[in-house]
């Protein structure tokens, strides 16, 4: 008699019970369980249909779209700056990249000049920002492998960033704070030191979460060997970003395409060989440091320092520019009336008026966001977020409205390789899986 | 006479004249004490658990740096009431295709035998509702009848979560019940005897702390029942059954309101039943921790007496009377102050293992099921045999006679346990160390497959 | 205060927006200079060079049939390895597929454009890289683009009996189904 066997895909490599033949002298049925739309570790409300035999899936099919809010649709309804504030809806969690790749699009597009202080600025906002980011991944993929605390130390160091960004913003989440050709408003004063005392706390609570998590027997049997992929596979799903750089491949944008004044900054690109679930988490370990190497370098190369010094200046360039305005003034009045001007308003009037260094400005060329109207062109902006390479791909036809905002999430496309990933695994693999692939459903609805 | 006479009883004969060697009245009266006992540790036991909630929010906010609950009433000591409040006047949901009897019934029975294992735990050598010469095995008996209940939770609850956590359930049980019996079949084994309040006493040791199973017998078996029994009540790492990350909340995902509200004490009263077990067979039940103080009460009660093996016969019963018309000569204050000095070590102890299954679940990750049988199967079973096996040997060995052991004797005249106590804690170590640097070496071999 | 810096302001006038590339290329068709069009030339495809845009991406118009042999060459010989996204486009006389392919060696992103007119079918990019799965399963749900070839196009954002593809300029916003929950 012939005993029934599970038949298992053929999908060779992702599965770690290969090898394993299941005997099973019962007959058994196959289960389809919903993991989703409201589930605990689907960090969002993505729905996985899956097909389950005892606790090894057969079948995943992610079905996504219940956090669908037409954000570009949304575009098309809306001036370019009004659209601005619903960009950080897309991905709530590290939403400085989405404004950037946004605001660089439609910069190339007006062809607008970036002060190198914006930049750096820009740089700290979106490193401070890939650190929170990569922290709640920390807190939430250990708490979906059962360890709860972590979650908890991962959230104070992000509400003392978050703290920053506030005082920077006005908001802890939704910042809204660059703009074409520049940033908001300059930092507050004494930002940068405040900064600075946030991150010198920063590597010493990473060494006490990698003591916490690293070297942890379970963690190490959880994740390595499990979810694994390689570079044609990352090729293959489209998968960007820390997944990609897991697999050994050291392309990231801030190195390979420097944006916003990455090739000021001295940093490593941290790579794993293996391109599992332990390989990925190692590499978002290693980020977070990067991060903060970049960011000291800002905070101390930061074009005109602290905003002190630079309000300091730019009022000393006010009372001289002020002085030769008011000079051009009276001569004209002058020779409006048809008097002679006073000989020393003459010689003033003459000089040019001075301005501050245009490194140390907030804005390149300021335009203005109510009519703000680039010529008709597109532009396909990258950016490198936390999760992979993120694009918006905006098209202007000339008019106050965005023809075509089109975003490249890189959720949307790392998302795709995770039933091929679980075909064959266990279910709690689903938790390890899921949770070091790092996907935030915001960004993959839109 | 099989029954255990409590001694209590022999002094309402003296002084109230009761006829204690009256078949019908010591039958009746061992039922009025056994009742009265368990209704007082029953009343205990439950505020136990709701004080040992609070405890685990308090310690676990504490272990991530937050204050935990503190609102209500002084210090939030009071939130654990608010909360119960709020789950007895919760809706009672429930979902179409449940099945109803069943479903009513998965809590009552899951909640019916951790309380009634409440009566077996000596808190002190009176103190003990149910102190029968076979506990040991009826507990575990009862224990798992428990996970019968969780089974037809997740069973009647028409849903799937709860199936699945209902099924991890059962194989955890099943699992890691036999390491958890092995382990205490070692220290059954040595004592001779299954009553846990001979177990205590056989602990008791000039050496103190050191003379205690947990050293006394190697920490092997001490430490394959803590893995065990941590299973058992499903806390993390091996909360499976309800692991909120995969299975939203496991078997109880459906249950609501007070139906819910008896899930949630009876795990935690597993975790105090679970912990007082822990303390009776490791770590020497009520006995003082300080290896040769007497507290000034305990020289006043010869502590031989006290210590006498439990009466087991008529002849038994007569030398308890004798025994009791010295007794109570001496104030009974100092027999009280006795009884409680030893409540104090037992639940003190209890509550410090307690914090450390508390600590475990704010330190752990939990682990996959694969991983959880294969650590029950492939290595506590092994060796916890192992270990049955060597603590065989070494009392056929050192005390052939089948006597009380006697540690001092033991170590001087006996070189054998010497090298037993060695090869179990080399083999021990160093088999653990090599299972998971194999274990580990598959992993990575695993990662290159590719 | 950088507006005493600049007092100037070209952007804001429309009269900027002289010298920008157009996307909807109404110029004669011309040559791709620049290796990938010598490439594809070479190959035997004849690509509409579109310039590039704003960005410095290159930019390029297939007729339908070449787009597949001209995405396999490119995939194959300027190792354009990595599919970044599929959009749709909606031009209201026709629709625009717009495929970016990002190159990992040479770190180049190109856009390979197509029009499709309402009648026409789109070539799946699937069969050159499958990571074009979900992007024109998308496409299709929000542009109502076709691909043929596709091995499952589905809704992917909306509900399956959604009706319409609400990204075209012409959809309907008084379709029943938008108010559904102002029932």
């Amino acid at each position: 008699m012939a005993i029934p066997q599970l038949e298992l895909p053929e999908k060779p490599g992702f599965s770690s019970l290969q090898g394993v033949t299941f005997d099973q002298g019962l007959s058994t049925e196959d289960m389809v369980i919903n993991i989703g739309p409201q589930h605990p570790s689907t960090h969002g409300v993505l729905r996985l249909v899956t097909t389950i035999n005892g606790e090894i899936v057969k079948d995943m099919e992610p079905v996504i779209g219940y956090l669908h809010r037409s954000k570009e649709k949304m575009a098309e309804g809306r001036s370019y700056f009004q659209y601005q504030p619903t960009i950080d809806r897309v991905e709530y969690l590290s939403s400085f990249f989405d404004h950037y790749a946004y605001v660089t699009a439609l910069e190339g597009i007006a062809n607008l000049k970036v002060p190198k202080r914006v930049q750096y600025i820009r740089v700290i906002c979106m490193e401070l920002n890939r650190i929170t980011s990569h922290l709640l991944w920390f807190g939430t993929f250990l708490l979906d492998l059962g360890a709860t605390s972590p979650f908890f130390y991962a959230f104070r160091d992000r509400e003392a960033i978050f703290d920053l960004f506030e005082e920077l913003t006005g908001a802890r989440m939704m910042y809204n704070y660059f703009r074409f050709g520049g940033v908001n408003a300059d930092m507050p004063v004494g930002w940068l030191d405040q900064v600075r005392g946030v991150i010198n706390e920063l590597p010493a609570r990473f060494d006490e979460y990698e003591a916490i998590a690293t070297k942890n027997p379970i963690i190490l049997d959880r994740c390595l060997g499990v979810g694994l992929f390689n570079l044609q596979d990352c090729l293959d799903y489209g998968v960007t970003g820390p997944a990609m750089r897991a697999c050994g491949v050291d392309n990231d944008l801030r190195k390979t395409q420097p944006y916003s004044s990455y090739e000021d900054f001295t940093f490593d690109v941290p790579t794993e060989s293996v391109g599992d679930v332990y390989a990925r988490y190692k590499v978002r370990m290693a980020e977070m440091r990067e991060s903060l190497k970049i960011i000291h370098q800002a905070l101390d190369n930061m074009p005109g320092g602290d905003t002190a010094e630079v309000k300091k200046i730019q009022a000393e360039v006010d009372v001289v520019a002020n002085e030769i305005k008011e000079a051009q003034k009276r001569v004209a009045l002058a020779k409006k009336q048809e008097q002679e001007p006073v000989a020393a308003d003459v010689t003033l009037a003459e000089k040019t008026i001075p301005v501050i260094n245009a490194d140390w400005q907030t804005y390149g060329q300021k335009v203005n966001l109510m009519t703000f109207k680039p010529p008709a062109g597109e532009a396909y902006s990258q950016v490198e977020s936390p999760r992979g390479l993120l694009g918006c791909y905006v098209i202007s036809d000339g008019t106050p409205k965005a023809y075509r905002v089109k975003w490249r999430g890189a959720s949307f496309s790392n998302l795709t390789i995770l039933p091929s990933l679980m075909i064959g695994n266990l279910y709690p693999d689903l938790m390890a899986i899921f949770g070091s692939l790092d996907i935030i459903l915001p960004e993959v609805d839109r | 006479m099989p029954f255990q006479i409590p001694q209590w009883f022999v002094w309402l004969h003296h002084k109230l004249g009761v006829d204690i060697f009256n078949e019908a009245s010591q039958v009746l009266m061992l039922f009025i004490w056994g009742v009265v006992l368990f209704v007082l540790i029953a009343i205990v036991a439950k505020s136990a658990v709701v004080f040992m909630v609070l405890m685990e929010r308090k310690v676990l906010a504490w272990v991530t740096q937050r204050k935990g609950p503190n609102r209500v009433g002084p210090f939030g000591l009071l939130q654990t009431v608010a909360d119960g409040v709020k789950l007895l006047f919760k809706e009672d949901i429930m979902t179409p295709g449940q099945d109803k009897f069943l479903f009513t019934l998965a809590p009552a029975l899951f909640i019916f035998p951790v309380f009634v294992l409440f009566a077996f735990i000596p808190f002190t050598d009176y103190f003990t509702a149910l102190d029968m010469p076979v506990g040991a095995l009826l507990i575990f008996a009862l224990s798992s009848i428990s996970m019968l209940g969780i089974v037809l939770a997740g069973w009647a609850s028409n849903n799937k979560y709860s199936l699945i956590g209902g099924m991890r359930s059962a194989a955890q049980a099943i699992s890691y019940e036999i390491p958890l019996i092995l382990s205490v079949l070692t220290v059954v084994l040595f004592t001779g005897s299954m009553r846990l309040t001979d177990i205590v006493t056989a602990q008791q040791t000039p050496l103190g702390p050191l003379g205690w199973y947990w050293f006394y017998l190697t920490p092997l078996p001490f430490l394959v029942f803590t893995i065990a029994a941590i299973a058992e009540v499903n806390r993390i790492p091996f909360d499976l059954p309800e692991a909120e990350s995969e299975l939203v909340s496991g078997y109880n995902t459906e249950y609501s309101g007070m139906k819910f509200a008896m899930f949630f004490l009876a795990e935690y009263a597993a975790l105090f039943v679970m912990c007082a077990l822990s303390v009776v067979f490791f770590f020497g039940g009520y006995n003082c921790p300080l290896a040769g103080v007497t507290m000034p009460w305990g020289t006043l009660i010869d502590s031989t007496y006290i210590n006498t093996p439990v009466i087991q016969s008529a002849q038994g019963l007569i030398s308890a009377g004798v025994w009791l018309e010295q007794q109570i000569k001496l104030p009974g204050v100092a027999f009280l102050l006795d009884q409680l000095e030893k409540i104090s070590w037992t639940v003190l102890k209890i509550y410090v293992l307690i914090f450390m299954a508390m600590w475990l679940r704010g330190t752990l990750p939990r682990l996959k099921p694969d991983q959880l049988m294969g650590f029950s199967w492939k290595f506590l079973m092994p060796i916890a045999l192992l270990n049955l096996f060597l603590v065989g040997l070494q009392k056929f060995w050192a005390y052939p006679n089948d006597t009380m052991p006697d540690l001092i004797a033991s170590v001087t005249g006996n070189w054998g346990y010497l090298v037993v106590w060695a090869v179990l804690l080399v083999g021990g170590v160093g088999g653990f160390s090599i299972w998971m640097s194999h274990n580990l070496q598959e992993k990575l071999k695993a990662r290159f497959v590719r | 205060m950088s507006e005493s810096a600049n007092p100037s302001n070209p952007i804001s006038s429309p009269a900027a927006s002289a010298e920008a590339p157009v996307p909807e290329a109404t110029t004669t068709p011309e040559i791709p200079q620049g290796p990938l069009g010598q490439l594809l030339q070479s190959k035997g495809f004849h690509p509409t060079a579109l310039g590039k845009d704003a960005l410095g991406n290159e930019s390029m118009s297939f007729a339908l049939t070449e787009l597949l042999g001209a995405a396999q060459v490119l995939k194959d010989e300027a190792s354009f390895d990595l599919l970044l996204s599929v959009s749709g486009v909606d031009m209201k006389t026709h629709r625009e597929s717009v495929a970016h392919v990002f190159s990992l060696a040479t770190n180049t992103t190109v856009a390979l454009k197509v029009q499709v007119d309402e009648a026409e079918e789109c070539p799946s990019l699937v069969s050159v890289w499958p990571a074009a799965n979900w992007h024109e399963r998308e496409s299709y749900d929000l542009m109502g683009i076709i691909y043929c070839g596709h091995p499952d196009l589905r809704r992917i954002l909306m509900p399956v009996d959604w009706v319409g593809h609400p990204l075209r300029k012409d959809y309907n916003e008084e379709d029943p189904r938008l108010v559904w929950n102002r029932r």
